[in-house]
């Protein structure tokens, strides 16, 4: 799969990249093009996600695009290998957010003025960054072998097939490790990811 | 790769190979397709992209150096009872260093005491000597008699005063054996014999 000459995923598009052996920065537009593509090849999925959150047709591709504009303003900040679940998280919010704006609570405050939106996105980021601190503690008392799976996984962008080569290990075992330190985290972290 | 072939599939692996885009294209549309009719299934999605997206922003997932993460059984274990035995001898010298300190002190305070005594000692023959320079003095006084009665009379009431003071500082002057011998000579002072001659 990785072999391919012409790239057919997101993974193959944007994670090579971030490989081994290959340590050249992209430029902005190169990171913009990866993006596109990942937003391209999830846009069904994250239609059919919105479709549970929202009545409207139109609302979905409301919140589409919005996700659309969040990704191009954020690009920079996300690493390949979760930039399909940063999609997702962000068109929850979206969703969310088209909800609280369709309260005449929120319209009077939007009235007011944005004090009370600045003053949640502090928020949200006091809280944020709890969340991390306290994910970064229990990612400490996983198994090394675990960690390092995760590590590879998610911020060196290797598939599971490239993580059992390089460690030495069969595929099952990498994909076992893998899902036991998501299931050990989400079990210790479950209020706070909730 | 389609690893739905190769694990067992749960809701929870699909959701995460697909957000991780390790799902080929056939099963990446047949997720899709079932993700528009399955809630739980959209509910799981949600839980594992908020995971990966946390754990994306983590630095602790950064690879340890290899010294750190050695294995423990790899790590030297420490020998405690060469602690014991640093103890023992810690202690043991101190008390060498104190019997040691303890006799020095003492056997100082026995040389000051003889160096004192022996200061006393030289200090009585000096005297002794004295007196002896002072008698052949006097001897030869007597035969030339050439001390006149002023002279007797200052001497001897120096003399006197050295005989119930002992030594002054004054007598340690260059003339002390002198008046030592006036003292120890009687003969000397002026008696009236000596005053009608």
């Amino acid at each position: 799969m990785s072999e391919s000459p012409t790239p057919r995923t997101d993974r193959e598009l944007l994670g090579k990249q971030m490989s081994a052996g290959n340590e050249a920065v992209p430029s902005d537009l190169e990171v913009l093009g990866a993006w596109q593509s990942v937003f391209d090849q999830t846009k069904e999925g994250l239609r059919a996600f919105l479709r549970h959150r929202l009545r409207q047709e139109s609302d979905v591709d409301d919140c589409l695009q919005a996700v659309y504009v969040k990704m191009i303003q954020s690009s920079a900040r996300v690493s390949p290998a979760a930039r399909r679940a940063w999609l997702f998280r962000v068109a929850a919010n979206e969703a969310a957010r088209f909800w609280r704006e369709q309260s005449s609570q929120e319209r009077a405050l939007t009235k007011i003025g944005s004090l009370q939106t600045d003053w949640n996105e502090h928020v949200d980021r006091v809280v944020q960054d709890e969340v991390l601190q306290r994910v970064s503690q229990s990612i400490q008392k996983l198994p090394i072998a675990w960690r390092e799976v995760l590590r590879l996984r998610i911020h060196e962008n290797l598939t599971f097939q490239e993580i059992a080569q390089q460690l030495d290990i069969p595929l099952g075992t990498a994909l076992t490790q893998m899902r036991r330190a998501l299931e050990r985290l989400r079990s210790e972290m479950r209020d706070e990811l909730s | 790769m389609n690893y739905c072939d190769a694990t067992p599939e749960t809701q929870s692996d699909r959701c995460l190979f697909y957000l991780l885009g390790e799902l080929d294209e056939s099963s990446a549309k047949k997720f899709e397709q079932d993700l528009a009719q399955n809630l739980e299934l959209h509910r799981e999605l949600l839980r594992q992209a908020e995971l990966i997206s946390t754990l994306e922003q983590v630095d602790y997932l950064v690879p340890l150096p290899d010294a750190i993460v050695a294995p423990v059984e790899d790590l030297p274990i420490r020998n405690t009872s060469g602690n014991w035995a640093i103890l023992f001898a810690s202690i043991a010298a101190c008390l060498l260093i104190a019997v040691i300190g303890g006799r020095f002190l003492m056997l100082r305070d026995v040389d000051v005491a003889l160096v004192s005594d022996d200061l006393n000692r030289d200090a009585a023959g000096d005297h002794v000597e004295i007196a002896k320079i002072a008698e052949a003095w006097a001897s030869t006084q007597l035969e030339s008699e050439v001390i006149n009665d002023e002279t007797l009379d200052s001497a001897s009431e120096m003399a006197f005063d050295f005989a119930a003071d002992g030594p002054t500082p004054e007598l340690e002057s260059t003339l002390s054996w002198m008046f030592a011998a006036i003292a120890a000579s009687p003969e000397l002072l002026p008696t009236e014999a000596n005053n009608g001659s």
